[in-house]
């Protein structure tokens, strides 16, 4: 935990650093952008080789489905407490 | 939607491989090292220490306007606990885990799939992207019916990227900097809340 908060703040101080030289900003950009993509080949390659996995998918998609809807539920029942207390002002 | 549907088609082109066994063994079980997911978590700050709009952004901070990615997040968990409270599976950490990815759903995936399991990494991937093409579908409901800063709050993460000119186009012009704040504090909030409930969870 404590070194992914020093890899953020560091990484956020490099960004700033480099933030002038745009090849090097869509460098990382794209470099991203590749990891992402190959980690997310590497997870579904898991899924596709464990049987279990697939016999499964059903289930993982639901439970996907039903933590997004009561997030999404509560983040917008937040977002009306939130505008009552924080943008009270504005709205008159 | 462009990137989440390419997402998702690596993610479909890892499975097919996998049912296919095209690929040696060794690749399909194990995890991705430990220093490659600090690599990436490095990555993604560096682009947003990059990003052109940070300055301005820092200097628009207000007390005030940093509640509101802290509903959006208290909001989010409190959802995520009641889901773990009635239907148990798939446990409180991995939901309260796949629940802060905030629509972040590359990072949050891949961060879970390593410090939970790959079943947490697939539904987190699943749930976050939800997340955010519900935002991009619903925004114009969502600000009819709950106000300008419900798109805020389901946009999460996304809300400073990906979801951001439908924000702009149906919250108004005057909501894309909150977006952009909630979504900035949110997004470098996903992988310090995931590591921190894998470790005390």
């Amino acid at each position: 935990m404590l070194e992914i908060c020093a890899l953020l703040i560091a990484g956020v101080g490099i960004g700033w650093l480099i933030r002038r030289r745009r090849s090097w900003v869509r460098a990382s950009e794209r470099l991203m952008t590749g990891f992402v993509y190959l980690m997310l080949f590497l997870l579904g390659l898991g899924v596709g080789a464990d049987p279990e996995m697939i016999r499964n998918i059903r289930t993982l998609g639901l439970q996907a489905f039903g933590i997004a809807l009561f997030a999404l539920a509560g983040s917008i029942a937040a977002g009306l407490i939130c505008s009552r207390v924080v943008f009270r002002r504005h709205e008159r | 939607m462009k990137d989440s549907l390419i997402i998702l088609g690596f993610f479909a082109a890892g499975i097919a491989a996998g049912l296919g066994s095209w690929t040696p063994d060794w690749l399909c079980t194990e995890k991705a090292p430990l220093y490659a997911l600090y690599a990436l978590i490095l990555l993604v700050a560096v682009v947003i220490g990059a990003d052109p709009r940070l300055a301005d952004i820092v200097g628009l901070i207000r007390p005030s306007v940093l509640l509101v990615p802290v509903f959006a997040a208290l909001g989010t968990l409190a959802g995520s606990l009641l889901y773990a409270w009635l239907f148990g599976q798939p446990g409180l950490a991995d939901t309260l885990a796949i629940g802060s990815g905030f629509g972040y759903y590359s990072l949050s995936s891949v961060l879970i799939g390593q410090l939970s399991g790959r079943d947490a990494g697939v539904v987190a991937l699943l749930s976050n992207i939800s997340r955010e093409i519900f935002t991009l579908l619903c925004t114009p409901l969502l600000v009819r019916w709950f106000g300008k800063l419900a798109p805020v709050m389901s946009g999460g993460a996304t809300a400073m990227d990906t979801t951001l000119p439908v924000i702009a186009k149906f919250s108004g012009r005057e909501m894309t900097v909150i977006a952009v704040i909630s979504g900035l504090v949110l997004t470098l909030a996903t992988p310090v809340l995931i590591s921190m409930i894998y470790r005390f969870l």
